[in-house]
């Protein structure tokens, strides 16, 4: 009986341990824009820069409501530095979606945003 | 950065406890039929269900993971998971890979299991050992097909040669310990006690070659996985594997019980039922540390893979 009542003791600490140790596997070092940031021009391209090679599949640009054009395409090689040209871009709050495979095989799926606002004064 | 693993996290460990126990129910389960069966046609009807329902849930797990990792990246329900497009892209990834590999794995050993079901039907009386040599060497190409898919993903897949080679020990040698451990819990309902002793010693000295690998194998991998040994204790992964590791020596605790006091207390009733609940339990703690290992490689990675 013993024995038993150790097993259900470690079942629930693991049934606990679960959501606070879950950490992901993120894989975005820095983006211009900056998650977060109002800026005061334009962008004509995304920047992304991982801190390995990974297969960029996923890339969504999204304004309220709707999705930008972008000139994404996914490729087969894995690169660190992406460059997205972005037409068409305008005022507004955006969201980027993106999803990567690492080089172990793991997707990575996370997202940014940021606001254009010709009238503000720069973060 | 912490956060909740979500519904696509779940789902995806879910598959990866599929695909163990499709391993386990194949290696274990051939392993079984080789070394410690009784030789019934009861028997062996019993173990070959037990590969067949195991490697369809292998299988079921590697092909849902495949759609799961789709539907993860759609983001758009349960009906992105078949977006023709995007499965297109991962078909051409490591997951693809990994994927083909796995179930061609599984589907070897569902359809040589189902078959030998069929054949033994058939039969008018108790088949000898060697009427398995067949479906365990095609179990051998199973086993081998779902062990090289840790090749192509993984955080092992980017390490060394030697890194490579120690997870296709050390699964081997999970799924033939782990694996075996349902087919001895059934043993134990044997009428003939003294058949039942002898597999179960023969089994407890194998066991001891297994858990060399596994110690064995496991070091080489975390002398790669980690830097330093703080990582240990102050990474999820490492507090993650902490825990794995102390249901590891718990295990080894019930079957060093199991083989030093319960088989040879094999006598009567009385040592059959406690060696019947102490199986019980090293199976329960066992489905705890395949848990815990998907946990920590489906969820969580070790420190050089968290980028950013």
């Amino acid at each position: 009986m013993k024995i038993v009542s150790l097993y259900r003791s470690l079942l629930c600490a693991f049934v606990l341990i679960v959501p606070v140790l879950a950490q992901a596997h993120t894989a975005l070092k820095e983006s211009t824009p900056k998650d977060g940031v109002t800026i005061n021009e334009i962008p004509e391209k995304i920047d992304l820069v991982f801190n390995a090679d990974v297969r960029l599949i996923k890339l969504e640009l999204m304004g309220v409501g709707h999705e930008m054009p972008t000139n994404f395409e996914p490729k087969s090689e894995a690169i660190a530095t992406y460059q997205i040209a972005t037409p068409d871009m305008h005022a507004g709050e955006f969201t980027v979606n993106w999803a990567v495979i690492g080089e172990d095989g793991h997707t990575v799926t996370n997202s940014f945003s940021f606001v254009v606002d010709p009238d503000s004064a720069a973060d | 950065m912490f956060m909740s693993p979500t519904n696509w996290d779940l789902a995806s460990l879910i598959c990866k406890l599929f695909v163990y126990f499709g391993a386990a129910s194949l290696v274990g389960g051939s392993l079984f039929l080789w070394l410690y069966n009784d030789g019934s046609r009861k028997t062996s009807v019993t173990i070959l269900r037990y590969m067949a329902l195991g490697t369809f849930f292998g299988f079921q797990g590697s092909l849902f993971n495949f759609l799961i990792q789709v539907g993860m990246v759609v983001d758009n329900g349960l009906g992105g998971m078949f977006d023709f497009g995007m499965a297109t892209i991962f078909l051409d990834t490591q997951l693809g890979d990994t994927t083909f590999f796995r179930l061609g794995g599984f589907v070897l050993s569902f359809t040589i299991s189902c078959f030998y079901l069929y054949r033994i039907g058939a039969l008018d009386k108790t088949p000898p050992s060697a009427f398995y040599y067949f479906l365990n060497s095609i179990n051998i190409v199973a086993f081998l097909l779902i062990a090289f898919s840790f090749r192509f993903s993984g955080h092992i897949s980017v390490l060394s040669f030697i890194a490579k080679l120690s997870i296709a020990i050390h699964f081997f040698a999970f799924a033939a310990w782990i694996g075996s451990l349902y087919p001895l819990y059934r043993l134990t309902y044997l009428e003939n006690i003294n058949i039942m002793q002898i597999s179960m010693k023969k089994f407890g000295d194998n066991a001891i070659a297994l858990v060399l690998l596994l110690i064995v194998a496991g070091i080489l991998m975390l002398l790669e996985l980690f830097h330093s040994i703080s990582e240990v204790f102050t990474t999820p992964y490492g507090q993650a594997l902490l825990v794995k590791l102390v249901l590891v020596f718990f295990i080894f605790g019930i079957a060093g019980i199991n083989k030093l006091k319960l088989t040879p207390g094999l006598v009567n009733k009385r040592g059959v039922l406690s060696l019947r609940n102490s199986i019980r339990i090293e199976i329960l703690v066992a489905i705890l540390i395949v848990c815990v290992t998907s946990y920590f490689s489906t969820i969580v990675g070790p420190s050089e893979h968290q980028m950013g």
